[in-house]
């Protein structure tokens, strides 16, 4: 019979294999977002993992998975953003949408306007775009954020607000919340 | 072909355009399998070596223990075996046992048989050594962890997230060239409204509570550094910032703003949460913590060095108030240590605002090696 230590080192190797496999994109994407830089992202993504595994014997399953693992991914984006090193990385903002010679007229606008929100969402500073992303592309709740962001909920509303109203800004149209 | 986005033609932003640029933005962008694999294999290699410490502790562990366990079940079962004695003579036998040469973890057994044993704080402790000696881990339940600590010097690492170097943030000036702090006090008056004009609050400089925050190597503080280090001093990095505490019309504190004096701006691209601020023809980098309100409310003693000085002495030593004390950033702003000396002693009191990283009771007051010894035992070894 297998000893149930083995069991549970087998567990943890087939979890972490889950985890990378499911949330992985996600994780990847984040850091790309929030330090602009594919690379950091790249790096971001190992070491969002280990901690994964430093910590999963911690997890008290308090928040969902997807929260735990988020929540880990953006601290791991945040110390690279104070780590000295980061700042002498040079960032990039490209997002580039691609077109072809079928598109119409219509199309063609449509696509400028993406590219335009998302240059713009790009150029948010940091703390805002954590929350759009967080919002809007995760589809986490203001509750959720406050986990993930350790910051009250108030301010994940407030931050969201003044996200849009930025985006507002700098595209000069209307936002609509 | 890229597509320019020069042009500013304004157009309404609704949320479901918001999500639906993200959504359809961010799909190229996939973790190949190349890191997917190097991923996993780094997180086996984690696992393994985990696993291996947790070995080695528990053979430590179980050499520490086992003999005055040994020693106390031989007087109990040297009571029990009395017959007729026990019952007559049980409250001194009962003292008798107490008596026993056993460290507090064993001296407690009601609380170690219902501990947690089979909590994921147990099994993560003691997984790969439980075959060695199944019966131990029963002595090491969650709840003595602290006892423990204080009592033998070993340190049980609370599971969340792991630190492997100590570090600080990176916006900082030499200490040295800090202008007075009456100087300092203007200016920071000075930043606090550009702070508030900036971000449309209105909340106020605490100024007695303005603190200079020593700050690591910028290569930052592992494991052998610390052991290495006869005196606190040798793992500072002679530079810091500084830390002001913003109260709201409450009078609580709402925010911490980390002021660096920007002295070699073409050398630093500040990141996207810093800002610039010029004041007196100085350039500050200017930053708000990320758990400035939990800081303010649970470690006022950043910015109360009497409370401070309360803790120390409180923990029994004769302090000076005169004596030198150096708060210092290990964790990127989140995390610090007190560094003073009281007599002959050098002192260390951990200010977290998570606990469970560094394996040190926070608020406790321990001494430079007793810190060191504990530290260094959770710092990715």
């Amino acid at each position: 019979m297998t000893p149930p230590e083995i069991n549970k080192e087998i567990d943890i190797n087939k979890e972490i294999s889950r985890l990378v496999e499911e949330y992985g994109n996600d994780v990847l994407r984040i850091a790309t977002v929030i330090l602009k830089s594919k690379e950091l992202a790249e790096d971001v993504f190992q070491e969002t993992f280990l901690r994964v595994v430093r910590s999963y014997s911690g997890y008290r399953r308090e928040s969902s998975e997807k929260t735990w693992i988020i929540s880990i991914a953006v601290n791991v984006c945040r110390d690279y953003m104070r780590s000295a090193w980061k700042r002498r990385v040079v960032v990039t903002d490209d997002f580039i949408t691609y077109s072809s010679d079928s598109d119409t007229e219509e199309i063609i606008e449509k696509r400028r306007e993406k590219q335009a929100l998302i240059n713009s969402i790009m150029k948010l500073p940091d703390k805002y775009r954590e929350v759009i992303l967080l919002f809007y592309y995760q589809e986490m709740g203001v509750n959720d954020i406050a986990k993930v962001l350790r910051i009250p909920e108030g301010t994940v509303k407030s931050r969201l607000f003044k996200a849009r109203t930025l985006l507002h800004d700098m595209i000069g149209g209307e936002a609509h919340g | 072909m890229a597509e320019s986005n020069e042009r500013r033609v304004p157009f309404s932003v609704s949320d479901d355009m918001i999500k639906e640029v993200l959504k359809s933005g961010l799909s190229e962008i996939k973790a190949s399998d190349e890191l997917i694999n190097i991923t996993l294999e780094k997180c086996q290699a984690e696992i393994e070596n985990k696993q291996k410490k947790q070995s080695r502790k528990f053979m430590f562990m179980t050499y520490k223990v086992g003999a005055p366990l040994a020693a106390g079940a031989l007087v109990l079962a040297l009571i029990i075996n009395s017959g007729g004695l026990l019952t007559k003579k049980m409250e001194s036998g009962m003292s008798t046992a107490q008596q026993a040469p056993v460290p507090s973890a064993v001296a407690v057994p009601a609380e170690v048989t219902t501990s947690n044993i089979n909590s994921d704080d147990q099994v993560a402790g003691y997984d790969s050594a439980a075959p060695q000696a199944p019966e131990s881990p029963k002595l090491l339940g969650k709840g003595n962890q602290k006892s423990e600590e204080a009592s033998s010097g070993l340190t049980m690492m609370r599971f969340g997230e792991k630190v492997d170097v100590l570090n600080s943030l990176a916006s900082r000036s030499v200490n040295k060239a800090e202008p007075a702090m009456d100087k300092l006090d203007k200016l920071f008056m000075a930043v606090t409204e550009l702070y508030n004009l900036k971000n449309g609050t209105k909340l106020s400089l605490v100024k007695e509570g303005i603190t200079r925050i020593y700050t690591l190597p910028q290569s930052g503080v592992n494991a052998e550094t610390l052991q290495k280090a006869d005196d606190y001093h040798e793992i500072l990095s002679g530079e810091g910032y500084w830390a002001l505490p913003l109260k709201n019309q409450d009078g609580i504190i709402d925010t911490v703003l980390t002021v660096a004096e920007d002295v070699a701006p073409a050398e630093t691209s500040v990141s996207d949460s810093d800002t610039v601020y010029s004041v007196e023809e100085k350039e500050f980098i200017v930053s708000s913590l990320e758990k400035g309100s939990i800081i303010g409310s649970e470690l006022y003693e950043l910015f109360d060095k009497s409370a401070i000085s309360g803790l120390i002495s409180k923990a029994g030593y004769k302090y000076d108030n005169e004596a030198e004390m150096i708060i210092a950033d290990i964790n990127y702003g989140n995390d610090f240590i007190v560094l003073t000396q009281a007599g002959n002693e050098k002192l260390v009191v951990p200010l977290l605002t998570d606990e469970s990283l560094f394996g040190v009771v926070n608020k406790k007051v321990y001494t430079w090696p007793e810190f060191v010894r504990i530290i260094s035992s959770c710092l990715g070894q």
